[in-house]
């Protein structure tokens, strides 16, 4: 167990700007999540992390040691795949047993570690399979095994549940927390579904063109995004993005604009704190409603404001068709202000 | 079903007129010595085995043999290794120039055997190489080498990244990798090479016949192109010759049929 | 670029193939332009002539001939293998259950080793015993005749490496989506049209590749024909190779020898690029 951090790390292929001056620190025993989208380079850290590809230009250390000089093996971590990369000419013990016999184990305590992790991941009855006669989620289990077995200094994991469908993804979740909680092994982990990230993570990088967007606990990602990329990317559905201009008076309190321009200014609202009412409420904006989602106890309703889409609640969508005009209004102290031209998070 | 029945015909057609010409050379060599003084009969009254007799008996064809499949052997070892640590190589560390250096590969493999022939005879000369099994095996594996390389790294190239990687995590050098991980998983590549190395070095002419002067290193293809015959040609005992030679590649190539096709299309269809 | 870029662990495992290359091709390679420029019979000390060698070369109507030779060799056998082998993988491809037996036969003319399809072919075409001259009803002395010699070495270049083609263009075609063949027989294309159409675009980047490695092939060809006919009668069949191997190794003559040798790697080198830009071109 150990503290990770990457220190002004750079690296590219070729044209691709994979990281550029990226530092992050993880604590020890951190559970610490690599958020961002396809193709942005986060499983490029995990291997740079890991000694795979080395790093163009900084520093990477574990346990406070500088690593990038070190092999990959001799580094110390454990890696869990999206394709669970089992041996596939080995059986499910011999999978397991891997690591420990790279590391010289041999022998009847080779047998006792290996049957112990099969006994708590319950791959105790498919030690004799090969990965390919196993499930999704078996496979995954093993997977977990192998990189759990030797105690790494730290645990990487690239979008370990991709693979798997809805309900297995959810039942392999828990088990990675809970594998996290019991032994606090400082883990990374990697994935594209903000979803997954807030539901595991103690803190959440969001990665954006090869550098962190925002490094925040979940909460204060999900209240207060650096950005308008982070305010779109967390939570579901995804923050509306409005021209302050919308708000022309008489909604446009001056005070909540701070005597700014309102042409320079986006607002954000995330479609739970906006609330569809029936026409003339007061104090609130008109728009027509183009499509309603029902989600179980409420709706979903998708409505144009003034030629831009916007996603809304409403608490029942039974009174209202497509066509119909509603009034969304929302909570004063739920709005986000943004930089119109950079984007960036303006402070109220 | 008219359709059906011209496939038929036309692999009928394909089938006979590739076996026919072997075909002919399999009888001509069990055919008594009289009856290939004229013809008809095309058929042999009887089936003689005197023309594989006088080739054991009379030549020295058997060291031949020996020569050829030692040759074979350790050029295709040698290529082997030497291919698969370097497609391994390229196909998964991806070292910057690795596209010239495989574009410089086929190139290589390009060349025409008699342009270099010259240069070597006198290379091999000065390193007393000459007429000797070893210098052979070292061109062999030289001028096999790029093929090697190519189809070991389109092979690896289809072994997932993720199990490479997952080996060095877990504890391997990177030779360990290769040796534990990589190798294992890329057995039907290596066949397929493998395979397509030997029958190279086997059927190997012109660097065998000028690099080689007497039977000590003289291989099978340059013995039955010099087959000796004091008045005329020994028309059955060449035909035996040549079913000897044959034989084992033929056998080869049905027992891998499958890995013999991947290796033959391998990266000439994909990319 | 940093050092750590530079991948030494991949360069220390690819070190020693390209080391055996470089001593076995890449090295021989300088050298033979090197001797082309000398005077250098076997034994002697070289005696440098700059280009008098190609000056010779251009001169030399024997050289004339077998370049010739080489290249109507290599257009002719490499177009009726390519005919022929598309034929045969249109009719592998629908082997069906006979397909095991119908790959393995044709697998046999790749597997018989160059030489010895050179003497089946010789005992084959053999004017008073051959099975040929039986079959077309007469003695016929096929490689006895200029014009007969080289189109006999020419059947016999296209029986041994038709099946390559063939094999190539198979996996060619099973890489064609069904999919495309089903959508087009849905929208009323007959057999030809989705030949031509579908079937036969979707090969064109194989076909290439099979045109390329057989040209190249052919223009070095030299066992099959020097082994057949020693490049007789009266030079009709002496292909580059046999020229240049007859030079350096019966006239033991390496400087010119060399010269030839050098021309032949120009020719492949031609040959060779002309296909990259063919397939850069088909590829757009
Ligand atoms: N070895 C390599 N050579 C060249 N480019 C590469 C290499 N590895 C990755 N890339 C490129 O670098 C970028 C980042 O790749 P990476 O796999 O790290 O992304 P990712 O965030 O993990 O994406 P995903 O969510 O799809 O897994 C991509 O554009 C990819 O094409
Ligand atoms: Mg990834």
């Amino acid at each position: 167990m150990a503290a990770v951090a990457f220190e002004r790390i750079a690296k590219r292929f070729g044209p691709t700007v994979v990281a550029d001056d990226l530092t992050l620190r993880i604590a020890d025993g951190e559970f610490f999540v690599l958020l961002g989208p396809s193709g942005c380079g986060k499983s490029t850290l995990l291997h740079l992390l890991a000694g795979i590809e080395p790093a163009d230009r900084g520093v990477m250390r574990i346990g406070g040691v500088d690593v990038s000089a070190v092999p990959p093996q001799q580094r110390d971590v454990a890696m869990v795949f999206q394709s669970y990369a089992l041996y596939p000419h080995l059986d499910v013990f011999e999978n397991l047993a891997f690591p420990l016999r790279n590391r010289g184990l041999s022998g009847r305590a080779l047998r006792a570690e290996v049957e112990r992790m099969a006994g708590t991941l319950g791959l105790g009855a498919l030690l004799a399979k090969r990965p390919r006669d196993l499930s999704g989620g078996q496979r995954q289990r093993v997977a977990l095994g192998r990189a759990l077995i030797r105690r790494p200094a730290a645990f990487l994991m690239d979008e370990p549940l991709s693979n798997l469908d809805a309900a297995l993804r959810l039942e392999i979740r828990e088990e990675i927390k809970r594998v996290h909680q019991t032994h606090r092994i400082t883990t990374l982990y990697v994935t594209h579904d903000q979803e997954e990230a807030m539901a595991l993570a103690d803190r959440i990088a969001v990665l954006r063109g090869g550098s962190i967007a925002q490094c925040d606990a979940p909460e204060a990602l999900y209240a207060r995004p650096a950005d308008t990329f982070v305010a779109r990317f967390v939570g579901t559905p995804p923050m509306n993005l409005l021209p302050a201009a919308l708000l022309a008076p008489p909604e446009a309190a001056a005070a909540r604009l701070q005597g700014r321009d309102p042409a320079s200014v986006t607002l954000g609202l995330r479609p739970q704190d906006l609330e569809a009412r029936d026409a003339g409420a007061a104090g609130a904006l008109e728009a027509r409603v183009l499509l309603l989602e029902p989600a179980g106890g409420f709706t979903w309703l998708v409505a144009d404001l003034a030629g831009t889409r916007v996603k809304a609640r409403r608490a029942d969508g039974a009174r209202l068709a497509p066509g119909d005009t509603t009034r969304l209004a929302f909570a004063a102290g739920s709005v986000h202000l943004f930089d119109a031209a950079s984007g960036r998070r303006l402070e109220r | 079903m008219i359709r059906r029945l011209g496939t038929w015909l036309g692999l009928a057609a394909a089938c006979a007129w590739s076996l026919a010409p072997f075909a002919w050379q399999v009888l001509t060599s069990v055919k008594p010595q009289a009856e290939l003084e004229s013809l008809p009969p095309l058929l042999p009254s009887t089936i003689t085995l005197v023309h594989y007799e006088a080739v054991f008996a009379g030549h020295p064809f058997a060291h031949l043999l020996l020569n050829s499949f030692a040759v074979a052997a350790c050029a295709t070892a040698l290529a082997l290794a030497l291919g698969s640590l370097a497609g391994f190589a390229l196909a998964k560390l991806r070292p910057p120039g690795r596209a010239a250096t495989l574009a410089a590969v086929v190139v290589l493999s390009m060349l025409p055997p008699v342009a270099t022939v010259s240069p070597l005879f006198l290379l091999a000369g000065a390193a007393g190489l000459r007429d000797t099994l070893t210098g052979l095996a070292l061109v062999y594996a030289g001028f096999a080498l790029p093929l090697a390389v190519w189809l070991m790294a389109q092979f690896f190239r289809s072994v997932p990244d993720d199990l490479y990687i997952a080996a060095r995590v877990d504890g391997c050098s990177l030779l360990g990798a290769f040796g534990k991980v990589m190798l294992p998983l890329a057995v039907p590549g290596l066949t397929a090479t493998g395979l397509l190395v030997f029958v190279f070095c086997w059927n190997e002419f012109l660097f065998a016949l000028t690099l080689t002067s007497s039977t000590a290193a003289r291989t099978v293809p340059v013995g039955i192109a010099l087959f000796p015959g004091i008045h005329e040609v020994p028309w059955g005992e060449i035909a035996a010759a040549s079913v000897v030679a044959t034989a084992p590649l033929v056998l080869l190539a049905a027992v891998f049929q499958r890995r013999v096709l991947d290796g033959l299309t391998a990266g000439a269809v994909k990319g | 670029m940093s050092a750590r870029r530079l991948r030494p662990d991949a360069w220390a495992l690819m070190a020693p193939a390209l080391l055996v290359l470089a001593a076995v091709t890449a090295l021989p390679t300088g050298y033979v332009v090197w001797l082309s420029l000398n005077e250098r019979a076997l034994f002697r000390a070289e005696d440098f002539v700059g280009l008098g060698h190609y000056l010779r070369l251009a001169g030399d109507a024997r050289f004339w001939n077998a370049l010739g030779n080489t290249l109507y060799f290599a257009a002719v056998s490499v177009a009726l293998e390519l005919a022929l082998g598309l034929a045969i993988a249109l009719l592998l491809a629908r082997a069906g259950r006979a397909r095991a037996f119908a790959y393995g036969a044709v697998l046999v003319p790749w597997a018989v080793p160059t030489v010895v399809s050179a003497r089946i072919w010789e005992w084959i075409y053999n004017p008073e015993l051959g099975v040929l001259g039986y079959l077309a009803g007469t003695p016929v002395n096929w490689l006895g005749d200029p014009v007969l010699a080289l189109h006999a070495a020419i059947a016999m270049d296209v029986w041994k490496s038709t099946p390559f083609v063939a094999l190539l263009l198979l996996a060619g075609l099973q890489g064609v989506p069904r999919d495309l063949l089903r959508a087009a027989a849905v929208d009323g294309a007959g057999a030809w049209t989705t030949f031509r159409r579908i079937t036969l675009p979707m090969l064109a980047p194989v076909i290439l590749v099979a045109a390329v490695f057989r040209t190249i092939d052919a223009l070095r060809v030299f066992d099959a024909v020097y082994v057949l006919t020693g490049g007789g009668p009266a030079n009709a069949t002496e292909t580059l190779s046999i020229y240049a191997y007859r030079v350096l190794f019966q006239m033991l003559d390496f400087g010119y020898g060399s010269a030839l040798a050098v021309a032949m790697l120009a020719i492949a080198g031609i040959a060779a690029l002309a296909y990259a830009r063919l397939l850069r071109g088909g590829m757009e």
